[in-house]
């Protein structure tokens, strides 16, 4: 029988050396054609080896797990490990995609070797379906609110509490992030910023900008009978279009 | 029972209370019918009699150029009308202030209400009586049956409203509105309670976090063949930490005080495990002056910025890296405060943008704690590793 070829992808090198230890003893017709310690090196491993089988750690640096069985899916048979996500996997456990919980115990690899000895002789499934699903149930399901703003200042990069922002205010290809303190520079449109701003608290109250409704302290026109915002703690006044002038008033 | 949980003579709170803040309504703050209430209420009422009163002698003072019939115009005013005012409610103070059983208060207030009507009627009568005879006037009091009447219930018409009356009113759902009011108390009680109960078990969570422990252990487990000595070292860092980590969240670490060396310790054994673990791609090292041992320092936000240097800036990039923890003492603006740096060469700060809880959780501890005079501030130079910084006001335990 031809040799069954085998990669291993896990960072930890004590996990990565004991797995691969143990496959080799409890399956004799593997062979370990890769052991890597990240997702990049278990990709191009992947384009390099053509393993048959594939065991991959879930968190790696580099590419997870998933986007490296993502691109082995129907090219080769998937077992994930894991130290906890298997709440998420367990609903697949029939299916085409196997799993290993850590610390990995002898009895379970054995039965999961088991398992894709029997599956060596069909193809390897699809799997792009079931890696989608199972993506969705690991990301977070809270709501993607910002909470931080990443922002450019001369040459390092910090973050802003975006419950410290005053306003947004777009210029040309940047916009600016104003807070009572300091401001900064964000290479991201102003639709995309309030796209992900609680919009109870951060009104658009111009096309370029985006004021927290409890900063602005008055509507005032001015001399040529534009309307603009004075801000509590900040001495910038904002300009305010006819239709943001109407939600003030109905407050 | 709720009913007399409450003193007739303090203000009831103001969630509840029936009058405006402003002064003139301030006896509505006390309890319905209490001496308090009473006394305040005869206060404003005095006022307007007086001044009704001096008025009308005045008038009579300006016709007849006696002032000693003027004085007795107004001494009958004031009894007639101070009785018309007070008498009901002061006879259901007397009532309430026997704190008896609610149902037999409530019959007593209406008794004493009921009576207050009849003396006030009786004193007006009199008082109206001698007013008009000083005044020379001549009541017509033969009117018909049904006139008589009417008469008769406009005035108790007038006597009730004078009286308190709608006082009543406020009285009866009082005992209800307190009881709201300690309901919406003890809710309140209950979230707060229950808000500090989930930040204890996301604590708990963040420090044994299932990813972390599991992950140990099965390092743990590899090495046990292979190289027991290792394994040996990284179980023992993993009950060092364990002991330090869980015995603060027991005591109510979390809304207790902590030290910044006790909270740098437990940093450090979390280091020694994940040494254990990544090996040669981590190092790390803790600097902290002895005269800042002792200083007080939240609970665990130092653990979650070496947590997030871990996952979010060494275990992503292939070779690992370094983390380093400084603690100094600073002055700015006269006043001592503390500083404490966690830097690493990590893979930096990626995104645009960002929605990570476990910063906004450090933030809003410090903010519980501290108000505005604590700092949260994260950096990234050019892309090559995270420095974050915690500035708080330099403190020591008393």
């Amino acid at each position: 029988m031809n040799d069954v070829r085998v990669l291993i992808a896990e960072d930890e090198a004590a996990q990565r050396e004991q797995l691969a230890e143990l496959i080799q003893k409890l399956w004799p017709e593997a062979r370990l054609v890769a052991v890597c310690a990240d997702g990049d090196a278990a990709l191009s491993a992947l384009e390099r080896e053509r393993p048959h089988v594939l065991f991959l750690d879930i968190r790696m640096p580099g590419a997870s797990g998933l986007d490296v069985a993502r691109a082995a899916s129907a090219r080769a048979h998937v077992v994930l490990t894991t130290a906890y996500e298997e709440y998420a996997i367990q609903a697949f456990e029939a299916g085409a995609l196997d799993y290993l919980v850590k610390p990995v115990t002898n009895e379970r690899l054995a039965a999961s070797i088991e398992r894709l000895r029997q599956r060596m002789a069909a193809a390897p499934p699809d799997i792009d379906a079931l890696l989608g699903r199972l993506e969705a149930r690991l990301r977070p399901s809270k709501p993607d609110r910002l909470q931080w703003i990443t922002a450019s200042q001369g040459d390092s990069v910090r973050l802003l509490a975006v419950e410290d922002v005053l306003f947004f205010r777009a210029s040309e290809k940047y916009v600016r992030v104003v807070t009572a303190q300091e401001e900064a520079l964000v290479r991201m449109s102003l639709k995309e910023l309030e796209d992900r701003l609680d919009p109870a608290v951060f009104w658009r109250i111009h096309r370029s900008v985006v004021v927290a409704a409890a900063a602005v302290a008055s509507i005032n026109k001015d001399e040529l009978g534009h309307w603009y915002a004075h801000l509590r703690h900040h001495a910038e006044r904002l300009p305010v279009s006819d239709g943001a002038r109407a939600r003030f008033r109905s407050m | 029972m709720t009913q007399h949980s409450t003193s007739l003579n303090q203000a009831l709170p103001a969630e509840i209370a029936a009058g405006s803040p402003r002064w003139w309504l301030a006896y509505r703050r006390y309890p319905v019918f209490s001496a308090p209430w009473v006394g305040r209420r005869a206060l404003l009422f005095g006022l307007f009699i007086v001044a009704w009163g001096a008025l009308s002698a005045l008038g009579h003072y300006a016709e007849s150029q006696s002032p000693a019939e003027a004085l007795r115009l107004f001494g009958w005013f004031l009894i007639g009308m101070g009785t018309v005012v007070n008498a009901g409610p002061v006879l259901a103070a007397m009532v309430r202030h026997r704190r008896w059983s609610p149902e037999r208060e409530r019959l007593g207030v209406l008794t004493a209400m009921a009576a207050g009507l009849a003396i006030a009627f009786v004193a007006d009568a009199i008082s109206s009586g001698q007013i008009a005879a000083l005044i020379g006037q001549e009541f017509d009091r033969e009117f018909s049956t049904a006139a008589t009447l009417v008469n008769v219930l406009v005035l108790l018409g007038i006597y009730l409203l004078l009286g308190g009356g709608l006082a009543l009113r406020a009285y009866f759902s009082e005992a209800d509105r307190l009881a709201a009011f300690h309901r919406q108390q003890q809710l309140d009680r209950m979230q707060a309670d229950k808000l500090a109960a989930d930040q204890q078990l996301a604590l708990l969570q963040a420090q044994i976090e299932p990813h972390f422990l599991f992950n140990t252990l099965a390092t743990i487990r590899s090495d046990l063949h292979r190289s027991p000595q290792h394994a040996e070292q990284t179980l023992d860092a993993l009950c060092t930490y364990l002991r330090t980590a869980i015995p603060r969240l027991r005591d109510g670490g979390h809304s207790g005080e902590s030290t910044l060396g006790e909270q740098l310790e437990i940093c450090r054994q979390y280091l020694n495990v994940m040494q254990g673990r990544m090996r040669e791609r981590l190092s790390f090292d803790i600097e902290l002056p002895e005269s800042l041992q002792a200083a007080l320092f939240p609970p665990f936000l130092l653990l979650s910025l070496v947590e997030n240097a871990i996952h979010h800036g060494l275990e992503p990039k292939p070779g690992g890296g370094r983390i380093a923890i400084r603690a100094e003492q600073q002055l700015a603006g006269g006043q001592s405060r503390l500083s404490v740096c966690v830097e690493d060469t990590g893979v930096g700060l990626g995104d645009a943008v960002g929605s990570g809880v476990g910063l906004s959780n450090i933030r809003q501890q410090l903010h519980l704690r501290h108000g505005d005079r604590a700092r949260l501030s994260l950096e990234s130079r050019s892309g090559t590793g995270v420095r974050a910084e915690i500035n708080v006001p330099l403190e020591f335990s008393q």
